[in-house]
């Protein structure tokens, strides 16, 4: 950033509008502005402060060697009332607000990194207020910046300044506020800085400002950037692979179904049962057993004549076997015929004398029930005859009957003595005809169906039996000659046995094969299936995945390289302010033989070494503002920050020879700009004109005059 | 008098190192920017979601090749 133009209105002592014409910048310029103490110096460096910071801080020594630091107001009503006030005084021009203008505004012109900038700062009195402002309260800010023909700007509340302005954020990025005072050095703020440094070794706030200034942060932030970069890759990253979980749980599944599948095919091995073969095994098994059986049916063919026999042969003992399993019955039958074939003789006499005795048993039957009957009633009649009276129950019957009439009795008499001639006259037919029952059946076993015929039909069924049994045995027996005579009949069964076992094992390889076969399409169909599903899913998330990783393992070296960038950069930082303080400070001060070096420690506080190369103590203020200023001149040559340096009254305790040899050194070696501003006694005009000028190291001078009077006020006038 | 060089010592400290595949595209253009980028938002505080977009776009664009 190099300045180009510093306008100021109703500036503390500067009232009405002044401005700051710094010329042609292409160059390191240097610039000094000469003034009496207290005429207006400081405030035109509070000028860019305030507008560039929103802050300009004051700094008194309280003599007990603390430093008291306070921030100016924009207003301070006692302080204009003529009532004692701060040290830290008011912005607003005391002119201005006693005229009722409460209005001041910088205005900055710059040129950072070749684009044009103008930052406009006004500050003004809250409209709603009729009176005057007491306070900042009372203060609105309208802060705008032109980037280039860009304008933004909005108005804020004085007191929320820096939370409020959008312009704020893009001047921090140009420069921030802790790192300005390496810039801005100050008489009062050099103490301060000198605190710092040798005050102690373990600084927060300083290791943090210098670190920006030699532009660490360039890497420690974006290293935090980096790493949560990385974190959230990962997240992301575990996010997907959480996703593609499914997809893992597919590849396994994929795996498991794949081994399977070689298992099926190349078979499996298992403790209990030991080598199983798979669908290869037992193809080339089923094979095996075809070309063997193929083989021995061949030699069977070879045998051709022997199988013809041993069919024959077979046939016929079967045949043989059925009919010697019949013929013991008909022999039988055949026997027992023959042993009744006398019965055929007495037939016609049996059967006639059965029908005759099958006549009388029935007419005995009829006869005992007759004579039954007759048994159970005549005592009946009997009994009522030998009775006058019915007063005694019949012994019969049981029932009290009337007496008899004399005719009734008498005709009782008679059918009872009837009833006694049928009696007898029944058991008299019956001794006729009584047992012929069981002559009968006595008869019935003599009793025969055979016929003369059947005997000689059974007779010539046996004999037919009987030679055709002997014709097989006879075809047998052939068979067996000729079988005999073939030979080679052991080998042929043997063969016939081997094919039978062979043919068995065929089936239930071909049985365990088609299992196989039919698992294995299972398997192939469930493979398509999740290898479908895995395309689907790894079309998508692999490639996510694998970017996800590739930014991770970048993340992760750009992660290192910033991290081993940093530990190098900072150690040739620190090796170049060791070697920049060294030489300005053997350079500035008054006794150089007495140091040899000054090294920085880890948390960027100085180390003097004496002539001995031990380290040695600074004692004289004079010199650690010197060493200060050395330090603050070796950040800047470390720095990648470009900005003016402005010297406000530097090195207050320091003698005015080593000033003067500062002062030398910068105008001689000008940063980008470099701007001086010191009281008569530290800088003389006269003798920097002709020193620096009139030799071309100095672009302009101004001096500032001071108008005293009820319009008090101070004004630039151009020396040069 | 030396003065330290931010994208020199990064430069010396990848060729000390080995470039990963995925970044194996990777050229000094590419650091110039991304140095360049991180001094831009050196001093940003706060949000710093432009600086990680403009980031992740150079390193998407790396890994792409």
């Amino acid at each position: 950033m190099k300045i180009t133009a510093l306008v100021m209105k109703n500036w503390c002592s500067f009232l009405g509008e002044h401005r700051l014409d710094f010329g042609i910048i292409d160059n390191p310029t240097s610039y000094a502005i000469f003034g009496q103490i207290g005429k207006g110096k400081s405030s035109t460096v509070a000028a860019l402060e305030w507008s560039l910071f929103g802050q300009v801080m004051d700094t008194i020594d309280d003599g007990d060697d603390q430093i008291l630091r306070r921030s100016r107001p924009l207003i301070d009503s006692e302080f204009y009332n003529g009532k004692r006030s701060s040290f830290a005084l008011p912005l607003l021009s005391d002119a201005s607000f006693r005229k009722g203008e409460y209005h001041a505004e910088v205005v900055v012109e710059f040129n950072h990194q070749g684009q044009n900038y103008v930052l406009s700062k006004s500050a003004y009195r809250d409209a709603s207020l009729d009176g005057p402002p007491s306070s900042d309260r009372d203060m609105k800010i309208m802060m705008s910046l032109d980037i280039g023909g860009t304008i933004i700007k909005n108005e804020v509340n004085a007191v929320d300044y820096r939370s409020e302005s959008i312009v704020q954020p893009h001047l921090d990025e140009i420069i921030p506020q802790d790192v300005s005072r390496f810039f801005f050095v100050k008489g009062d703020a050099i103490r301060e800085f000198t605190g710092l440094i040798f005050g102690s070794d373990n600084n927060p706030k300083l290791m943090n400002d210098v670190n920006s200034v030699v532009g660490l942060p360039a890497l420690t932030r974006s290293l935090i950037d980096i790493r949560r970069m990385k974190a959230q890759e990962q997240d992301r990253a575990n996010s997907i692979a959480s996703r593609n979980k499914g997809k893992s749980d597919l590849e396994k599944e994929i795996i498991g179904e794949n081994t399977k599948l070689d298992s099926i095919r190349k078979g499996s091995h298992t403790p209990d049962e030991g080598q199983l073969p798979g669908i290869d095994g037992l193809r080339e098994m089923k094979l095996d057993l075809e070309d063997s059986i193929g083989n021995l049916e061949s030699k069977l063919k070879q045998l051709d004549e022997v199988k013809n026999l041993l069919s024959k042969r077979e046939a016929y003992t079967e045949q043989l076997d059925s009919r010697s399993r019949n013929m013991p019955a008909k022999r039988k039958l055949m026997r027992e015929s023959i042993n009744t074939s006398w019965k055929i003789l007495i037939q016609p006499t049996i059967k006639r004398k059965l029908l005759k005795l099958e006549i009388d048993a029935n007419k005995e039957i009829e006869i005992v029930d007759k004579i039954s009957e007759i048994e159970r009633f005549l005592p009946h009649d009997k009994e009522r005859i030998s009775h006058s009276d019915g007063s005694v129950p019949c012994p019969v019957c049981d029932k009290k009957r009337d007496a008899l009439t004399t005719k009734k009795k008498s005709e009782l008499v008679k059918k009872i003595s009837a009833t006694e001639d049928k009696l007898f006259d029944l058991n008299y037919d019956l001794e006729s005809v009584k047992g012929s029952q069981q002559k009968k059946n006595m008869l019935m076993t003599f009793r025969s169906d055979l016929s003369p015929g059947s005997i000689s039909a059974l007779e010539d069924s046996v004999t037919r039996e009987l030679e055709d049994i002997e014709e097989l045995e006879g075809y047998i027996s052939a068979c067996n000659d000729a079988l005999t005579e073939a030979g080679d009949i052991d080998e042929f069964n043997q063969i016939k046995d081997q094919i039978t076992g062979l043919r068995n094992e065929y089936v239930l390889i071909s049985n365990d094969l088609k299992w196989h076969e039919s698992r294995e399409l299972e398997i192939l169909e469930r493979l398509q299936l999740l290898r479908g599903r895995l395309q689907r899913r790894g079309g998508v998330q692999g490639d996510e995945l694998k970017k996800s990783q590739e930014k991770i393992q970048a993340l992760d070296w750009f992660e290192t390289i910033w991290n081993e960038s940093l530990d190098r950069y900072r150690e040739n930082i620190r090796s170049s302010i060791d070697e920049v303080c060294t030489k300005m400070f053997l350079k500035w001060v008054d006794s150089p033989e007495k140091y040899s070096k000054i090294k920085t420690s880890q948390n960027w506080g100085l180390d003097v070494y004496g002539a001995d190369n031990n380290w040695a103590p600074l004692a004289n203020p004079g010199h650690r503002q010197l060493l200060s200023i050395c330090f603050i001149e070796a950040l800047r040559h470390c720095s990648e920050i470009e900005f003016p340096m402005i010297f406000d009254n530097p090195g207050a305790a320091v003698d005015k020879e080593t000033i003067d040899s500062i002062l030398e050194y910068y105008f001689l070696n000008p940063p980008s700009q470099f701007l001086a501003l010191s009281h008569t006694g530290a800088m003389r005009e006269d003798e920097i004109i002709s020193k620096f000028y009139d030799t071309g190291k100095l672009s302009r001078a101004w001096r500032i005059n001071f108008e005293s009077g009820s319009n008090r006020h101070s004004k630039f006038e151009k020396v040069r | 008098m030396t003065k330290p060089d931010l994208k020199r010592t990064i430069a010396q400290v990848i060729a000390d190192n080995e470039l990963p595949e995925s970044l194996k595209h990777f050229s000094m253009e590419d650091l110039i920017k991304i140095v360049n980028l991180c001094q831009e938002h050196r001093f940003k505080k706060g949000d710093r979601s432009v600086f990680t977009k403009k980031f992740e776009t150079e390193l998407d664009n790396i890994l792409k090749r």
